[in-house]
């Protein structure tokens, strides 16, 4: 993989993350927001550039994240909003969407959880489950991040889209009283899982991070109930370059003390 | 270090200060590079969901689609009370009409009249009047 890539993709998602936080800061001040989510939105563009040309970099740039989560002191809902951002990529990139429907795909992503992050953190860092309080507030969240999102009375297509991943990824794939398939949009159904598998793999306040097999294993055991059964197979294709990532930095963590001599015969031990 | 990525003061100094992490922290991966195209899925198995996305992103069906939802937020929570939906609704049925889409148009008034007729509270069918006059006075102007 190219320096280059990886540049890029670090940088691409600083920016993403960087943003969104500056817009849940200024949105909780009661200020003007827009700035920041052009600023995202072309953090999102630069994501997808960089997808298509090594969909590698953007897996090792959330490798990298959640390597040094204790030394980034970044929010928990930006990192979330940017890692459920490249993953949303990756997962329509592997459905074989363009361009173009990857970079809605990714704003929709990114600012899905709008609403949950502008919740008060003692809320949302709590052991404690939601009471009616909570998931009204929730609700009221979810609406003033959708009033963001719309910013006019002449909504844009990327608003709608916006608005309509947001309220509809937390909702079922099938339907819990008729077992039919409910018509929620693609998009809403790959930030779904995308949201799902990164909030397993990070670390909360109440519980340690998922292993990837674990969290894999997780969103599996919704496939076809909770979640759209060809989303969940593209992102078992995802969990298959991580997995192929995570044998690699245990072969570069035995490298570093085990060395092959110079006939590359015998090896010596640097402990 | 700890850094303040929110910070308003310096947002560039932040991105450059997760960006110097990120390059850190991954100088051990030894990822092995793939190709986009050898990430998709077959076509075949993908073409009906790449069909929906095309469908459902022409602008009027997503219109549509965000009124249907915006509907049933009314009717499960009373979201009208936050003034968003107020403003929503009415813009979403304006474009429709814009866009000639009058059966559209149409599917949200109806959806509108059968929530203010089901709806126990006075509170959310006052809300229902008020965006049933707006769409309302949409059409008149359509004319």
């Amino acid at each position: 993989m190219s320096h280059d890539d990886r540049v890029r993709a670090f940088d691409a998602y600083a920016r993403a993350a960087v943003s969104f936080a500056s817009m849940v800061r200024r949105l909780k001040n009661g200020e003007d927001a827009l700035e920041d989510r052009a600023d995202a939105e072309d953090a999102v563009l630069d994501l997808v550039e960089v997808g298509l040309s090594q969909p590698s970099a953007l897996i090792e740039t959330i490798a990298a994240v959640r390597d040094n989560v204790d030394s980034i002191a970044l929010d928990y809902h930006a990192r979330h909003a940017a890692n459920t951002c490249v993953y949303a990529i990756l997962i329509g990139l592997v459905l074989g969407m363009d361009r173009v429907q990857l970079v809605e795909l990714g704003d929709a992503a990114l600012f899905a959880d709008l609403g949950l992050a502008l919740l008060p953190s003692s809320r949302t860092q709590s052991a404690r489950p939601f009471s009616n309080k909570d998931r009204r507030g929730v609700r009221a969240m979810m609406m003033q991040g959708a009033q963001v999102m719309l910013g006019s009375d002449e909504p844009s297509a990327a608003d709608a889209r916006l608005v309509v991943a947001a309220y509809e990824h937390h909702a079922p794939y099938r339907s819990r009283t008729h077992r039919t398939v409910t018509r929620r949009h693609p998009y809403s159904r790959i930030v779904a899982v995308a949201d799902v598998y990164d909030a397993y793999r990070s670390p909360r306040p109440w519980r340690n991070p998922y292993s990837p097999i674990d969290a894999i294993r997780a969103v599996r055991d919704e496939r076809d109930e909770k979640f759209d059964p060809l989303v969940v197979d593209a992102l078992e294709k995802l969990h298959e370059i991580e997995s192929r990532d995570d044998s690699a930095i245990a072969y570069a963590e035995v490298r570093d003390f085990v060395r092959l001599d110079a006939s590359g015969g015998a090896i010596e031990l640097d402990l | 270090m700890t850094l303040r990525l929110d910070d308003e003061r310096r947002p560039d100094m932040a991105v450059d200060a997760l960006r110097r992490t990120l390059a850190r922290g991954s100088e051990r991966r030894m990822i092995e590079p793939v190709r986009a195209a050898d990430l998709m899925l077959p076509a075949t198995r993908t073409a009906d969901f790449r069909a929906e996305v095309a469908e459902l992103n022409d602008d009027v069906a997503l219109f549509s689609h965000l009124s249907k939802l915006l509907v049933s937020v009314l009717r499960s929570f009373e979201a009208s009370r936050t003034g968003s939906i107020r403003r929503m609704l009415p813009a979403l049925h304006r474009k429709m009409l814009r866009s000639r889409r009058r059966d559209d148009a149409d599917a949200l008034v109806r959806r509108l009249r059968r929530f203010r007729d089901e709806t126990p509270s006075p509170v959310a069918m006052a809300q229902a009047d008020l965006l049933l006059a707006e769409c309302a006075s949409h059409r008149r102007g359509a004319r």
